[in-house]
């Protein structure tokens, strides 16, 4: 199993687990010095550190110069803890926490803020012998993920291959032997790329990014800084195996414009505090129907599992209805539009007063409008957001939203002033006839 | 006095220290870790607790005579030292500390002035055995013998 692996990252001259680099750090310079002996003697190369901060230090200037981190968890500096859960995550390394207290809740907290083992003090030779495990077993483990990864992305082929066929077919009883075959095909070439090199795909199949992959993705960024972040730097920090360069980079773009869109997003609500409309036009309403149809559709494209989409379509759909449903639109965005979406239902119903029928000039409705435009803006920055992240689209961001923002204003106005022409028509047929 | 002679006399007492309680299992481990590219390593280790433990101590004392004795202060210095003591297998300030523990806990302050003393003697005590030790040891190699290995027949 070891040939198959991609190894540790500098080259050893003897068999694994020689030469193993630990990496160990206690603020008790007598047991520093113990440690140090021996792991000597198990024939492991010893760094020592007397600080938690040194280790950490240590760690991320030398990447991949250790393979594993050996801890006591009373330090004066920083919280032994801490230190585990920083170690587990940050560098992806095995982190084995020491104590010279060996309660069980201790032991729990190590194990629950990351530490892969624990190892009384004092500490016998032999335990420490054995600490290699850790690696190895952590090496298995990624190795085993790359090999179930690539046979989900094989799946994911097949299921779409499934689904091709079902379309495209009538469904008969001879047609089941179709889609097995196909399936089976694609099997075949999935174990056929396993008897060659499990670490080396060319697959074009989507990457899937899971939670843990992206938070382990937004780690890395913050580390390195949002401005000098780069694929490989945040390639080698996730420190994943079957990563390539390019699904970094790919997500690393739409991450970027997500968070423009949010920034921008941030600005308008800031900005857009006294904003007038006085540019209505009753010729925009067609366009603007068309346009809002179109938003719809490129919408129902967007094929992230979004919550907020639901959300975002119910309301843009029900634009053109009556006032009245304006209220129930606002329950709706509420339920489904999820964190993303800071709307409240208060904002919307200020706007909503229609049994009011006073003062309906554009001027007096605009001050009471704006929370509701501004939760419109912020629903249209998503769109447009997510939109063309998901296009990959080079959007002119300044046009663009300001004219749907303009057109989705006129189309309520209209709406507005249509069910108050309505209201007025029918008062004054009752009182004149 | 001839080598043998000088041997038993170390073997005795080592023992002793055993049997007394001043050495546990930890000891022996450092002995077996003693080896040819480090043959002073026991005495440089057990020198190092010494110096940081003196240190420890000092502040352990003028921790405890504070106004308003930080309970939480002194008991991270006792375990600091039940820690060290342990690395090199001085048992008895390791369990002096033990006690002084659970003095810091239920923040007597008498209790934890009675248990520093304990340690402190401890400690000097334990001090002078290792020198001792050490002492027979670097007779016997200077009489060009060799260090007997302790032998472990039951603890």
């Amino acid at each position: 199993m070891m040939e198959s692996s991609k190894g540790f990252s500098s080259p050893r001259s003897n068999g694994f687990p020689t030469g193993l680099r630990v990496l160990a750090v206690d603020d008790d310079s007598t047991w520093l010095k113990i440690l140090e002996k021996m792991l000597k003697k198990c024939s492991y190369e010893v760094t020592t550190c007397g600080l938690a901060r040194d280790a950490l230090k240590l760690l991320r200037e030398r990447k991949g110069g250790y393979d594993i981190v050996i801890s006591d968890v009373n330090m004066p500096d920083m919280d032994g803890f801490k230190l585990l859960e920083l170690v587990s995550l940050e560098m992806d390394l095995p982190v084995i926490m020491m104590s010279v207290d060996g309660e069980t809740s201790r032991v729990k907290k190590g194990v629950q803020h990351g530490a892969c083992d624990y190892l009384p003090k004092p500490m016998r030779m032999k335990e420490l012998r054995n600490i290699w495990q850790h690696v190895f077993r952590k090496r298995v483990h990624e190795i085993r993920d790359i090999e179930s990864h690539e046979g989900l992305e094989d799946l994911q082929v097949t299921k779409s291959g499934y689904d091709w066929l079902d379309d495209g077919h009538f469904y008969r009883g001879e047609d089941t032997s179709t889609p097995g075959k196909k399936r089976k095909d694609l099997e075949n070439k999935h174990d056929e790329k396993d008897l060659t090199d499990p670490s080396s795909s060319t697959k074009k199949a989507r990457v899937v990014w899971s939670v843990d992959l992206h938070q382990k993705f937004v780690r890395a960024v913050n580390q390195i800084g949002y401005d000098e972040v780069g694929p490989e730097k945040i390639l080698d920090l996730m420190n994943v195996p079957w990563l390539t360069r390019e699904n970094v980079a790919s997500h690393l773009q739409k991450y970027r414009l997500y968070l423009s869109r949010l920034q921008k997003e941030n600005d308008l609500r800031i900005s857009y505090g006294g904003m007038k409309h006085s540019d209505l036009n009753p010729q925009d309403a067609a366009r603007a129907s068309s346009h809002q149809n179109s938003i719809n559709f490129q919408q129902n494209d967007a094929t992230t599992g979004n919550s907020k989409f639901a959300g975002n379509n119910l309301l843009i759909q029900n634009l053109d209805s009556r006032g009245n449903e304006f209220h129930t639109r606002g329950t709706i965005i509420t339920e489904t539009s999820g964190p993303g979406i800071s709307l409240s239902l208060s904002t919307l119903e200020q706007e909503m007063d229609f049994t009011a029928f006073d003062s309906i000039t554009p001027r007096s409705y605009s001050r009471r409008e704006i929370p509701g435009i501004q939760n419109l803006r912020r629903i249209i920055n998503h769109i447009n957001g997510f939109r063309s992240i998901t296009m990959g689209s080079n959007v002119q961001d300044q046009n663009l939203p300001r004219i749907i923002e303009l057109l989705l204003a006129i189309i309520r106005w209209l709406t507005l002033f249509f069910q108050l022409f309505l209201f007025l028509a029918f008062f004054l047929s009752l009182f004149f006839f | 006095m001839e080598v043998g002679q000088m041997q038993r006399r170390l073997v005795e007492f080592t023992k002793s220290l055993f049997m007394e309680g001043f050495l546990d299992g930890q000891f022996l481990q450092l002995q077996q870790l003693q080896d040819e590219s480090n043959p002073d390593f026991v005495v440089e280790v057990v020198s190092l607790f010494f110096q940081d433990s003196e240190k420890l101590l000092n502040d352990l004392t003028s921790a405890l005579e504070q106004q308003n004795v930080d309970f939480k202060k002194v008991d991270a210095h006792v375990h600091q030292l039940k820690g060290s003591s342990s690395s090199i297998g001085a048992q008895r300030v390791k369990n002096a500390c033990v006690v002084f523990r659970s003095f810091c806990e239920e923040q007597n302050l008498e209790g934890c002035m009675r248990c520093l003393q304990q340690v402190k003697q401890e400690f000097y005590l334990a001090k002078n055995k290792f020198e001792t030790l050490f002492t027979l040891e670097q007779q016997i190699l200077a009489a060009g013998g060799s260090i007997p290995a302790t032998e472990i027949t039951s603890f």
